[in-house]
């Protein structure tokens, strides 16, 4: 009954072209927490949720506040939904709950079919990583860093300021090299390497930092990701959803105090 | 990471685990959720290859639920047990269709004999949410959902709720709701709202029937009672004025009747080791 795993809202849009963006759910929520940003800030338009038993179910209210007309306050919300803006040509994936646990590899393998599907012309994976696992030479300068799978066309991104690309390390238990290493970073490593077997033209933008307060992890990961994507232009700023609020708990009874 | 003082303590991350790179070795650590059908159920309809009439199912999760169904819903009737859901296969926590105590561990589908296009799932087991997409898949692949409406009710603590308003100063328990874009009705409470979620089991149902444009409403009641108690049970009573209850709520006098003997019989358990 449910063996699909992308549900549209309306017909299948024709996406070929279009840039795909998603968040890995890892360290600090960073990469979700920067596709909050976009999709808040871009007002971008609910086009249908992915169903796939790999998925934890959540649901809740609308979290965004100036999604268009097609949602609305009783709009539901679940666990993993797809957004999309003709305008800036972007189809953007939020991922709300973990993977459930033993079946990354499942969720990945069909997100990629899906990925081929669609015909998109890259894909733009939002992550983390653990500060305190960095090697010597990312303690210094921006903590920002980006790794490209081969099929990732390089013309326009040379054109990118300021990029650094992921280092090469060797890891404490093997003495081999790593090509891509991200510890914390959730599906990223196993999808990087998925996308290299697969010709996927993959982008991994990513941050370091630990857990904590990481909106300001996310504002920083967002703006690094519009150097090249420029969703945002000018003096723009993203805007934080309302459902942000609250993030460390309620407030407290004052009165305890007297 | 080592602290001020100079101790190394292990990093936990609220997002990804360690072992995540270990993560297609994982075992899988919950048993499978199984739904077994009664021989009841099997000579009415045959299951797998005919589906199951139903125009109301009502999904009630924990004791509350459970108890305000059985008072407001069942009021006395006459009912079939048409199947079971089997999530723990402990052989020390073996139950059967036999086992029909308000205070078992079980999770019953009941369908009233007198009203037979209505289920009731009474579940009083804990599904985990790995087990929920095949809890789900399996109640749905059985039933004919062209004319359903479904209702879902839990209970959830209310130092869970978030809110901008100091929690003791909330009138507790109060009720909240959550609904699927083909349920044109209108909650009897207002809407759940950001940042509070719900997990789970519920949460599953209702995406499923997001999804398959089923209309389907969940209705949350947020406590800080931790046992049974009438005035949680009575929080769900504003629901009855509303779609699907209306057209099937019994006689409020035979429905407290039931709901005393409900409590009495769980305040004896609660107090067994006293």
């Amino acid at each position: 009954m449910c063996d699909k795993f992308f549900y549209p809202e309306e017909d299948i849009k024709d996406w070929k072209g279009f840039t795909f963006i998603l968040p890995a759910v890892s360290v600090g929520n960073v990469g979700q927490l920067a596709v909050d940003l976009i999709l808040n800030t871009l007002d971008m338009t609910h086009c249908g949720c992915i169903y796939d038993d790999s998925i934890l179910p959540v649901i809740g209210s609308n979290p965004y506040d100036s999604v268009t007309a097609q949602t609305d306050c009783t709009h539901l919300m679940t666990a993993c939904e797809v957004y999309m803006s003709p305008t800036h040509k972007v189809v953007t994936l939020q991922q709300r709950s973990p993977l459930v646990k033993g079946k990354q590899s499942q969720f990945l393998e069909k997100l990629t079919a899906w990925i081929k599907v669609c015909r998109f012309r890259e894909i733009i994976l939002l992550t983390s990583s653990f500060a305190h696992q960095r090697i010597d030479c990312q303690l210094e300068g921006e903590p920002l860093r980006y790794k490209v799978s081969p099929a990732f066309d390089r013309t326009e991104f040379e054109n990118v300021n300021g990029w650094k690309e992921l280092e090469r390390r060797k890891l404490v238990e093997d003495e081999t090299f790593r090509e891509f290493y991200v510890p914390g970073g959730g599906i990223a490593n196993h999808f990087y390497q998925l996308s290299v077997k697969e010709s996927v033209p993959l982008c991994v933008l990513l941050t370091f930092c630990s857990e904590g307060d990481n909106i300001p992890d996310a504002f920083r990961l967002a703006t690094y990701a519009n150097r090249y994507l420029k969703l945002l232009q000018g003096p723009s700023t993203w805007k934080m959803p309302s459902s942000w609020k609250l993030m460390f708990g309620n407030t407290f009874d004052q009165t305890i105090f007297h | 990471m080592a602290t001020f003082y100079g101790e190394v303590l292990p990093v936990i991350s609220r997002a990804v685990d360690d072992d995540d790179d270990d993560e297609n070795d994982t075992p899988q650590i919950y048993s499978e959720c199984l739904l077994h059908w009664s021989s009841i159920a099997q000579e009415k309809e045959s299951i797998g290859s005919r589906l199951l009439k139903c125009q109301i199912l009502i999904v009630a999760i924990g004791p509350s639920s459970m108890a305000f169904c059985e008072a407001f819903i069942f009021g006395g009737q006459e009912t079939e047990v048409l199947g079971a859901f089997f999530t723990d296969q402990n052989e020390k926590t073996l139950n059967s269709f036999l086992q029909r105590s308000r205070t078992d561990k079980t999770c019953h589908l009941y369908q009233l004999k007198q009203r037979p296009e209505v289920i009731v799932c009474q579940c009083n087991i804990d599904v985990l949410p790995e087990q929920s997409y095949s809890w789900v898949n399996q109640l749905f692949s059985s039933l004919d959902t062209s004319q359903i409406y479904v209702a879902v009710l839990t209970v959830a603590s209310m130092r869970d709720y978030k809110s901008e308003e100091v929690t003791t100063d909330l009138p507790s328990p109060f009720l909240r709701a959550l609904k699927t874009k083909s349920f044109k009705g209108t909650p009897s409470c207002p809407y759940l709202e950001p940042p509070n979620t719900v997990a789970a089991l519920p949460a599953q149902i209702l995406t499923y029937c997001n999804l398959n444009m089923i209309a389907a409403v969940l209705y949350i009641c947020y406590t800080d009672v931790m046992y049974l108690d009438s005035i949680t049970i009575k929080t769900f009573k504003s629901i009855l004025n509303v779609t699907p209850w209306r057209d099937v709520v019994m006689d409020l006098e035979t429905a407290q009747q039931i709901l005393t003997k409900i409590l009495a019989e769980y305040s004896q358990q609660a107090s067994l080791y006293i």
